[in-house]
């Protein structure tokens, strides 16, 4: 790279140009990047301004990247959705796929952005991916379809008892966070009700934080 | 004031002359093109792997249905617009089945570095593709292949280790180093490595976000997600080993600010690209993430220069043949 000689050789582009080009990229997918979580007001104004550029080549991803591993909320712990149709079977999406595949990450992805939207307060959105879900499950007209969202509790080490009971498949550390029926319509549609505990009925607890307000430390 | 003149003259000519040697000064090729050939292996494996789940994603009745995931992309202020996919058409289960397979060929042929000026952009446009169709299956991997594939597009890497020089008819003609230097080739490399600095520096910083990663615990948050995990870690709950997950939590931290830094220098840069080895071993270890792990370590390609490449490839040859084709 240091060798004088090879200049000499070089065709290239002009140079200021693409040195506009290299510093308006950088920008962009700099800004985007930094952006990703917990964005000031001027970052969402920038984020939304060049979506057209970072939006469209994907350097900017609509979801959190993730890069960060874990803040240890809620939504970012391992869920299993559970699909039990009306005959009574049930079936577990991402035990289809062998543990570390690509195909059985993705399943796992979506089933956390899934978890992400059902624990804010955003209805509108998780019963739309609650329908996406549910679509390949109730193919014809009238097929229903349970849908169940299980959160792994994860294992907290200044409890004694769950240091006592942990278990790769222990049913103890699964919970309940989203249970809805869903079917097909005479229209063809694909329809969501959000089965509801009496006790939530009242107005909708916000479960989502953020990682500034962990409470797991 | 003169003497203020002169220094805003120095500095103008220093920072010009650096940045024109940092992006400018024509590279041997033969970095990009081994960059080319592993990242097109890790496309072809990714994209094979939607041969088990294609009907699920992208089947008539698919997860991803236009009918339930561009409302949602619009609701969360990301137009479907901004999502261009040739999945977003319709599709049978023959016509899926026919894009997929094309899909697999254009980027075996970009592998395999066969008309790579034309293929390197369509893998492009088949990876954003696939990924673009439903945002909300994609993780690090993909948010991190993307950007790879993009700044590789730009680059000569068809020059060698491909059968576009194999099948050269002026391959006979080149000179020694059988491919010349070339300025995209260096464009391509600086973006790679400065974008690839940006992710080690924005995952330290968003670490920090957190108060886990301050009271050294995250590593045991992450570890304990069993289904994710490659191994099952959960003995290190006994109180003798929480020291272990503090060093090893604050250590991420550290070896990422670090690597942003330590990287650039001549003489930490081995070192820190061997860590990088070791830390993403261990990262695949607790979050089974094993696409984007590979995909980190390759990625270090980026920072080894091709005269490293060459030898090593002189040091592996028994024939006394050096040619990189």
């Amino acid at each position: 790279m240091e060798t004088p000689s090879l200049a000499a050789r070089s065709t290239g582009p002009s140079r200021p140009l693409t040195s506009v080009l290299i510093l308006i990229h950088l920008f962009c997918v700099l800004t985007v990047l930094f952006s990703n979580q917990l964005a000031s007001d001027l970052q969402h104004r920038l984020r939304s301004t060049l979506a057209v550029y970072t939006r469209t080549l994907y350097f900017d991803p609509v979801t959190t990247t993730g890069y960060h591993l874990t803040h240890a909320v809620d939504f970012e712990d391992d869920h299993l959705l559970v699909v039990e149709t009306s005959g009574g079977a049930q079936v577990y999406p991402d035990e289809i796929f062998a543990k570390g595949s690509f195909a059985w990450r993705r399943t796992m992805t979506f089933t956390k952005r899934l978890a992400e939207f059902v624990t804010s307060d955003d209805e509108d959105a998780a019963a739309e991916l609650i329908a996406s879900v549910s679509t390949p499950y109730v193919p014809q007209i009238g097929d229903r379809i349970t849908l169940r969202l299980l959160r792994r509790r994860p294992m907290d080490w200044n409890d004694p008892m769950d240091r006592v009971q942990y278990d790769r498949s222990g049913d103890d550390f699964l919970e309940t966070v989203y249970v809805a029926d869903a079917w097909r319509d005479s229209l063809g549609q694909v329809n969501v009700y959000r089965q509801v505990a009496p006790r939530e009925a009242s107005p909708p607890t916000r479960l989502l934080s953020l990682p500034a307000e962990d409470s797991r430390t | 004031m003169r003497s203020v003149y002169r220094y805003i003259a120095d500095l103008n000519h220093a920072v010009g002359s650096n940045w024109n040697r940092f992006w400018f000064q024509p590279d041997d090729v033969v970095g990009v093109c081994l960059l080319r050939l592993v990242l097109g292996l890790i496309t072809v494996w990714w994209l094979l792997s939607f041969g088990f789940d294609l009907a699920l994603w992208f089947g008539p009745n698919s997860i991803a249905n236009s009918e339930n995931i561009q409302p949602l992309l619009t609701h969360i202020g990301s137009p479907p617009e901004y999502h261009f996919s040739i999945w977003n058409f319709e599709h049978s289960n023959t016509s899926m089945w026919a894009v997929h397979v094309a899909s697999v060929i254009v980027v075996i042929a970009y592998a395999a570095g066969l008309l790579t000026p034309l293929t390197s952009w369509l893998t492009l446009l088949v990876t954003l593709s696939y990924i673009q169709h439903n945002p909300f299956m994609n993780g690090r991997f993909e948010a991190t292949l993307v950007w790879a594939l993009a700044y590789l597009a730009i680059a000569p890497s068809g020059r060698c280790l491909s059968l576009d020089h194999i099948i050269s008819p002026r391959k006979q003609d080149r000179p020694h180093p059988f491919a010349p230097p070339a300025v995209r080739a260096t464009i391509c490399q600086r973006l790679l490595q400065v974008h690839l600095v940006a992710i080690y520096l924005y995952s330290a910083c968003s670490k920090l976000l957190g108060e886990t990663w301050w009271s050294g615990q995250a590593v045991w948050w992450q570890l304990t997600q069993v289904n994710s995990a490659l191994v099952d870690l959960r003995w290190l709950a006994e109180p003798k080993y929480h020291a272990l997950v503090n060093a090893w939590t604050l250590g991420i931290v550290l070896f990422e600010f670090a690597f942003a830094v330590l990287v650039w220098p001549k003489i930490t840069r081995p070192l820190f690209l061997f860590l990088s080895l070791v830390h993403w071993s261990f990262i695949l270890l607790i979050t089974g993430d094993v696409g984007f792990c590979v995909l980190m370590i390759v990625l270090n390609l980026a920072f080894v220069g091709p005269s490293e490449i060459r030898n090593w490839y002189r040091g592996h040859q028994t024939d006394g043949s050096t040619e990189l084709g």
